[in-house]
């Protein structure tokens, strides 16, 4: 790929103002390619306002946000969709109605070739490709262990399978670089276990940058490389979880001691 | 050997739909003829509603896009089809008020270019309506919807070069017959089909379920949602064409909101996001209607008179619509389709429980 | 134009933006706490007036004591309405909260037509409100200053309702959130139905005073000028008293304006309102004194 070397995902200065409210201030971030870079902060530090900003569900007040060096501020969700950045939710925002599978086929829909003509008339060029993108699905589904569940209505899964189900999805979009938001969120630890694997394991298969949010400290400090700390808006700390977790800032404004003695 | 067997049999199926069609057409082309025009009548309208409703469905249920602007669509489609079928003289006797201007009032088409020409008239009203509309979500869609229908209705009263205003157009045409409407219902259901089983239905239903999401992967809203809106005008709109052709009197003050919120009643009775559902609903409202009509006329009962009582049709229904919101509020199908898979699973279960309980 | 015909025009415009506004002000407040257009809303203002006509006319009760009974089983009629209709789908889907108010809309204009019949009836209208009182060389009937008169009245009265009660309080704190309220120990459903008590009161005061300013009433008259104070408040701001005010009567002098001076557009008066729902909507979507509202994602 020709733009081999640039960063995955790079903010600038980002900035979000609501009202008087500023929810991030002069926001940074270099996400390397490959990477499993994680951002952690206390509730209300604006981590998931910087998802929000990078997927297009908000514009940035001030700042930039490029994807392997092509500006993608401003863009809509769908855009950047195309461009390849794929997300979760923090609270789960599944399709509720439609079945599992189908769930991974409206990811899929954003990589469609045949048009709506072909659709309607049932013409071979858009037959094969639902028979190709099925099939696609499938394997998605089993590589997040919800192959049995296919024709569930996504509802009926329970808390831990949705989650899962939402990485699917994600990943059916095509992605360059995955936004995973709390996905560990109200799992019990054999499930966070398993999440963990899977995330490290859907970055070599698939090819992908990953950025996290995670309140789980063991996720964060497992499998991130680097991370970012935000507190009120603010960056206070970048590095590895080494220097992380015993970085003074970090400490007193979010960790706390009996969270660090977990590790 | 497999593949081989399999492509007989598809083709096998294939011919045996086109004889069932073909059959079920001359059976309604035979039927043009020999039932009564009372029965004709009302199966004529079933077939309108049965596409209108469809197409009703599309945007309220299938996309969650709650409009009421469809007796709006329904008046372009039916104006549309009126003006292009109408003889010029029949036009120029109607038109006693302004004369109709040119070239509306020399040209007559036939029936099918007619339809064709409302379906991509209302089509273009149904965009010029959604484009603006669709960002607005929930009861703010509603209100503006049945908005844009009044301000359509209020236009056609008040264009008299071409609507001929508040009196209406007397003398269309009656083209309608139970292969159009029919013909009409199959291609609305056919398309409807298609659409759910494509990547577009998926995408559609999706926005349904969350918009935030959907446009998340990679949906775009302002394109799909504008899909299901034009795509539902332009079935309101020939719908409105077939029924202005089959009772041959129009006026602005027949698509007035009472007319949506009867195809909105089929389409929540059958089951918002139901293709089957709805079929079956606005069938049986269809007949339903009709035959209330009784209640509202003067009769006589066993040598007891009794004085018929105007709005108890629309009593009758505005409880049974209530009853299912309250009590069903998924309507007789909900999302769900009945289908032959569907009645095969359902009568092995049965059989099942049947061996079961004998053992 | 004159300026008797101008002052004349003032008056039908002050008149019927008061109308408004006490319909839209029902409106208004159901919307702001229930998130639901109460398509019902016109048909209480209809029943509001049969009301007070069998008052009159079938029972020969003396006007101010068929007026008042008619003021309070309007209000009844509204919490009825909630509690049956619009209650059981508090946590169902919105829509189905919409469709199930469209029902209750169509179910009480035709039950209208069934038991009142479809022929306008003539609302009695006591003769101390016609009488003639001079002002400036123009001579207006005393209506025209008591509708405006009273309407502010119930403003003032409603204002110190809901900012200095405590149910009032209990109204406010429901449109926040539900479950928070109810923490701090506020009965919703009791704010919900006192909401659509006072809605649907001021709606018969509303709907009393239209018999008096047009003499008469029929079934249908619910439905539009329902929508149109649903415009006015949506106008003015959804959730806001003072915009309901404001958005209605900003709608009726508008209309009546429309018409006298543009006698040529008067054809398109009963699409003014939704012309001006659209344009609202596109340019500000919530309206001249609404606040913003974001969604939680």
């Amino acid at each position: 790929m020709s733009d081999k070397g640039l960063p995955a995902l790079v903010c600038e200065n980002v900035t979000m103002r609501f009202g008087g409210l500023t929810a991030v201030s002069e926001f940074n971030l270099v996400v390397p390619e490959g990477a499993l870079f994680g951002l952690i902060g206390p509730n209300g530090a604006g981590k998931t306002t910087v998802f929000n900003i990078v997927s297009g569900v908000l514009h940035p007040s001030a700042g930039s946000v490029k994807l392997f060096g092509d500006d993608i501020s401003g863009f809509s969700p769908d855009r950047i969709a195309h461009r390849g950045i794929a997300r979760t939710f923090q609270n789960i925002r599944l399709f509720r109605n439609l079945t599992v599978l189908d769930n991974v086929l409206v990811g899929l829909h954003v990589r469609r070739e045949a048009n709506l003509a072909e659709a309607l008339l049932a013409l071979p060029r858009h037959r094969a490709e639902e028979a190709r993108m099925a099939s696609t699905a499938t394997q998605l589904l089993r590589d997040v262990g919800l192959e049995d569940f296919s024709s569930y209505r996504a509802s009926a899964l329970p808390y831990g399978q949705q989650r899962r189900l939402e990485i699917a999805r994600a990943l059916a979009t095509g992605p360059r670089v995955l936004l995973l938001d709390e996905p560990a969120a109200g799992m019990n630890p054999a499930e966070t276990e398993d999440l963990m694997r899977l995330i490290t394991d859907i970055r070599e298969r698939f090819d992908l940058t990953i950025l996290l949010i995670e309140h789980e400290m063991k996720v964060v400090m497992g499998i991130c490389e680097r991370m970012t700390v935000l507190d009120h808006g603010e960056t206070i700390a970048e590095g590895t979880p080494a220097e992380i977790q015993c970085n003074e800032r970090v400490i007193k404004a979010y960790l706390g001691g009996g969270v660090v003695a977990e590790n | 050997m497999m593949a081989r067997k399999r492509v007989v049999l598809s083709i096998l199926k294939i011919a045996a739909v086109c004889a069932a069609l073909v059959l079920f057409f001359l059976l309604l082309a035979w039927g043009q003829e020999h039932w009564d025009a009372y029965t004709v009548r009302i199966l004529n309208l079933c077939g309108i509603y049965i596409g209108i409703t469809l197409g009703l469905n599309l945007c309220n249920g299938f996309t969650g896009q709650f409009s009421l602007g469809i007796a709006g669509f329904m008046a372009v489609g039916a104006y549309t089809t009126a003006l292009l079928t109408m003889a010029p003289a029949i036009k120029q006797a109607v038109y006693f008020i302004e004369p109709l201007i040119y070239p509306l009032n020399s040209i007559q088409w036939g029936f099918l270019p007619s339809l064709l020409m409302a379906a991509i008239v209302s089509g273009i009203v149904g965009f010029l309506v959604g484009a603006p509309a669709i960002r607005f979500r929930g009861d703010y869609l509603a209100i503006t919807t049945l908005g844009f229908a009044e301000i359509i209705r209020v236009l056609f009263t008040n264009i008299v070069p071409i609507t001929n205003g508040a009196l209406g157009l007397k003398g269309i045409p009656p083209h309608t017959n139970l292969v159009w409407s029919w013909g009409f219902a199959l291609v609305c259901v056919a398309v409807m089909a298609r659409l759910m089983r494509s990547g577009f239905g998926r995408a559609l239903k999706a926005i349904r379920d969350d918009e935030i999401a959907a446009e998340a992967m990679g949906v775009n809203l302002f394109s799909h949602k504008c899909l299901a809106f034009v795509v539902s005008a332009m079935m309101a709109g020939v719908g409105g064409g077939l029924l202005g052709n089959l009772i041959t009197t129009i006026d602005p003050n027949m698509f007035r909101f009472p007319l949506t919120f009867t195809v909105l009643m089929m389409a929540v009775l059958g089951g918002l996001g139901s293709i089957t559902g709805t079929v079956i609903s606005a069938a049986l409202v269809t007949v339903a209607m009709e035959a209330l009509r009784a209640l509202e006329e003067p009769r006589v009962i066993f040598g007891l008179a009794l004085p018929g009582i105007p709005g108890m049709r629309m009593v009758v229904f505005s409880v049974a619509l209530m009853m299912v919101i309250l009590f069903f509020p998924k309507g007789f199908m909900g999302d769900r389709e009945l289908s032959l898979d569907r009645a095969k699973s359902l009568a092995t279960r049965l059989r099942r429980a049947n061996t079961s309980r004998q053992g | 134009m004159t300026m008797e015909i101008f002052l004349q025009n003032m008056a039908n415009g002050i008149t019927l933006g008061s109308l408004y506004a006490l319909l839209a002000i029902g409106y208004t407040m159901v919307y702001g706490i229930l998130r639901l257009i109460n398509f019902a809303h016109g048909e209480i203002f209809m029943i509001s007036t049969y009301f007070a006509f069998y008052g009159t006319a079938i029972f020969a009760l003396p006007w101010q004591i068929s007026f008042l009974i008619a003021i309070v089983l309007t209000a009844l009629l509204g919490v009825v309405i909630e509690r049956a209709a619009y209650r059981p789908l508090r946590d169902a889907p919105r829509i189905s909260a919409l469709i199930s108010a469209i029902g209750v809309s169509f179910l009480m204009a035709n039950l209208g037509l069934v038991i009142f019949g479809g022929r306008p009836k003539t609302f009695y209208r006591p003769p101390i409100f016609q009488t003639p009182i001079e002002l400036g060389g123009v001579r207006v009937v005393a209506l025209f200053f008591v509708i405006p008169a009273l309407t502010a009245i119930l403003l003032v009265a409603l204002n110190y309702i809901v900012y200095k009660t405590k149910t009032g309080l209990a109204m406010r704190a429901a449109q926040w959130d539900f479950d928070t309220a109810r923490l701090m120990g506020v009965d919703v459903d009791r704010a919900i139905s006192i909401t659509f008590a006072i809605g649907s009161a001021l709606a018969a005061v509303g709907g009393i005073m239209w018999g008096l300013r047009f003499a008469e009433i029929n079934p249908n008259m619910g439905l539009f000028p329902g929508l149109k104070c649903f415009i006015a408040a949506v106008f003015g701001g959804i959730g806001n008293i003072s915009g309901a005010v404001l958005g209605g009567f900003i709608l009726g002098f508008g209309e009546i304006m429309l018409v006298a001076f543009l006698p040529g557009l008067a054809g398109y008066r009963d699409a003014f309102a939704f012309i001006l729902l659209i344009l609202i909507l596109l340019v500000r979507p919530t309206g001249l004194l609404g606040d913003k509202q974001r969604v939680k994602i």
